[in-house]
């Protein structure tokens, strides 16, 4: 019994330890978390849009994927919120992992830069063909790559539109881009 | 351990706001028309109105003109195709049919199909002469992904050659098989397919799938008869270091177009760490079987080689079957190794090593 009771103090003793160092880290995190407080007044997201769009939104994760990889069980959980959201340059190299998407979004909608860009012959025409390749590659779109947009461009759009939920329009927009991951330049 | 030897993953706030597949550039290069975004990094000139330029010694450091980063909209960028790296390899997919015990990339099973477009626009601008490598996951998971992959590639008259990784279930449809081939006419296209063992028993308990052999075989045998080049993959483990013989015996007497044989020492990442007690065999213990597999590239006319066996860890007889095999990204070599008069044409380890028989032996060659 005095074993078991011996083996119990050292387990109180270990876990008051690593309680210690736990919160030694939260005072740390915190500190940083400070530190970087202005972040949050700085947009982080691509932000073509104000909203979020739906296909970003089902890829939260990945901005975290690096953590995966440091995880030592190397399983699926996902990954737990981490308390700093806008901590510069982890340092984690992972080229096999999913490239990050946004996973916020702030409202400040940069239409005047989309129309802008839209109005330029030539940008436009690389958008529209960026649009095309990308519809394709999705198995919607089985037209010419020409950055033309004509009508069989127009109706893959609008199909990619419906399968994520997203408003049928005429035109291209923001919102659209931005889940086919075409940064507005 | 020491650092990998080449960097690739960069910050600067500069880089807020831009996401997604974007080149590199350090000059204006009216040639170069591609459809990516550009980001100007430490330009001697002005590069324009309207444009992301500015200075970043690190990231100017590790990147060539023309390189394609993946940004992630915070600052992030991972240089994902250079000019400098020694292997450029995209993700396509995190999805897979088999879930390999020591899976270094373990799958998730995500709506990710995007990345096939980003891989297309990045191969598009980087427009190489040298093999890009495609990894998953499956990148041949949804047959019609990887047909519109090459179609598109083709559309734009690219032949940057290929080198793709895969468990070759897709090809035991004939017909993807053929459709493969044919798309890819006037590209070189290299596939390498795993086998892990001559029986179903092995090789489905190592890829934790039942059926993945039978369907591996007779992607095999389809892939070879439609003249799609396979490099052949054996990764030795507990379960199968003795058969690796027996293995090479049957895919060279039995597939067509086996143009190499792959023998690789485990990673120590993913899945395979937390199997790495039930699966890691030291080379040591089967130095036999490698030697006497090696012989066999001379029998069937086939490069056996071996990839991530540091020198000091096989025989020296056959030292010259063994690569420099491990992506620069992950490369390191222990403090030991400089004093190692074969360290210039030894592979080292991978960065992710954690166990003492990673040190190289006491004997220093």
């Amino acid at each position: 019994m005095k074993k078991v009771n011996g083996l119990v103090k050292l387990f109180t003793g270990f876990a008051a330890l690593s309680a210690n160092a736990n919160a030694s880290e939260d005072v740390k995190m915190a500190e940083d978390s400070a530190r970087f407080d202005f972040l949050d007044e700085v947009e982080t997201a691509p932000l073509n849009t104000g909203e979020l769009p739906i296909y970003l939104a089902a890829h939260r994760s990945h901005a975290s994927h690096a953590s995966h990889r440091s995880s030592s069980g190397g399983g699926y959980r996902a990954p737990a919120k981490p308390k700093l959201k806008t901590v510069p340059s982890p340092v984690y190299s992972d080229p096999l992992g999913q490239p990050s998407r946004p996973n916020e979004t702030i409202p400040s909608a940069d239409e005047n830069n989309f129309k802008k860009v839209m109005s330029d012959k030539e940008k436009r025409k690389n958008i529209i063909l960026r649009v095309q390749l990308t519809l394709s590659a999705l198995n919607l779109y089985k037209g010419k790559l020409d950055g033309i947009m004509g009508k069989e461009t127009r109706d893959a759009v609008n199909l990619y539109r419906m399968n994520i939920g997203q408003q049928v329009k005429e035109k291209l927009d923001i919102e659209v881009l931005n889940s086919l991951g075409i940064l507005i330049q | 351990m020491n650092s990998p030897l080449r960097q690739d993953l960069f910050y600067n706030d500069s880089l807020k706001d831009i996401f997604g597949p974007v080149q590199i550039l350090k000059r204006k290069d009216s040639d170069l028309g591609s459809m990516l975004p550009k980001i100007y990094i430490n330009s001697i000139v002005d590069c324009g109105v309207d444009v992301v330029q500015f200075n970043d010694e690190m990231i100017n450091q590790w990147t060539t003109h023309g390189d394609i980063g993946y940004a992630d909209g915070k600052g992030k960028i991972r240089v994902a195709l250079s000019q400098s790296a020694n292997a450029n390899t995209l993700l396509v997919t995190e999805r897979c049919d088999n879930l390999c015990l020591f899976c270094s990339q373990p799958p998730r099973n995500v709506n990710d199909e995007i990345l096939f477009a980003y891989a297309a626009q990045s191969i598009i601008a980087f427009n190489s002469k040298k093999v890009i490598g495609i990894s998953g996951g499956e990148p041949l998971l949804t047959p019609n992904y990887i047909i519109n992959f090459f179609t598109i590639l083709n559309q734009f008259e690219n032949k940057t050659p290929l080198h793709i990784l895969s468990n070759g279930r897709a090809f035991s449809r004939k017909k993807f098989a053929n459709d493969f081939h044919e798309l890819n006419k006037e590209r070189f296209v290299m596939v390498g397919v795993p086998l892990y063992g001559t029986t179903s028993k092995v090789h489905d308990r190592l890829v934790n799938s039942h059926g993945a052999w039978s369907e591996t075989i007779a992607g095999l045998i389809n892939a070879g008869n439609a003249g799609i080049e396979i490099e052949l993959r054996i990764i030795p483990t507990q379960y199968n270091f003795s058969e690796i013989s027996s293995i090479i015996e049957l895919a060279a007497s039995c597939f067509n177009h086996i143009a190499s044989i792959s023998i690789m020492n485990l990673e120590q990442t993913g899945w395979a760490k937390r199997n790495w007690s039930e699966l890691y065999v030291e080379p040591e213990s089967y130095q036999d079987e490698l030697v006497k597999s090696c012989q066999m590239s001379k029998r069937f006319g086939i490069d056996i080689s071996l990839f991530n066996y540091p020198l000091c860890h096989i025989p020296h007889e056959i030292h010259h079957h063994a690569k420099k095999s491990i992506s620069d990204w992950k490369n390191v070599y222990t403090d030991t190794c400089d004093s190692c008069i074969l360290k210039s044409n030894c592979g080292g380890f991978f960065s992710s090593v954690k166990d003492k028989w990673t040190h190289p032996e006491e004997r220093i060659l």
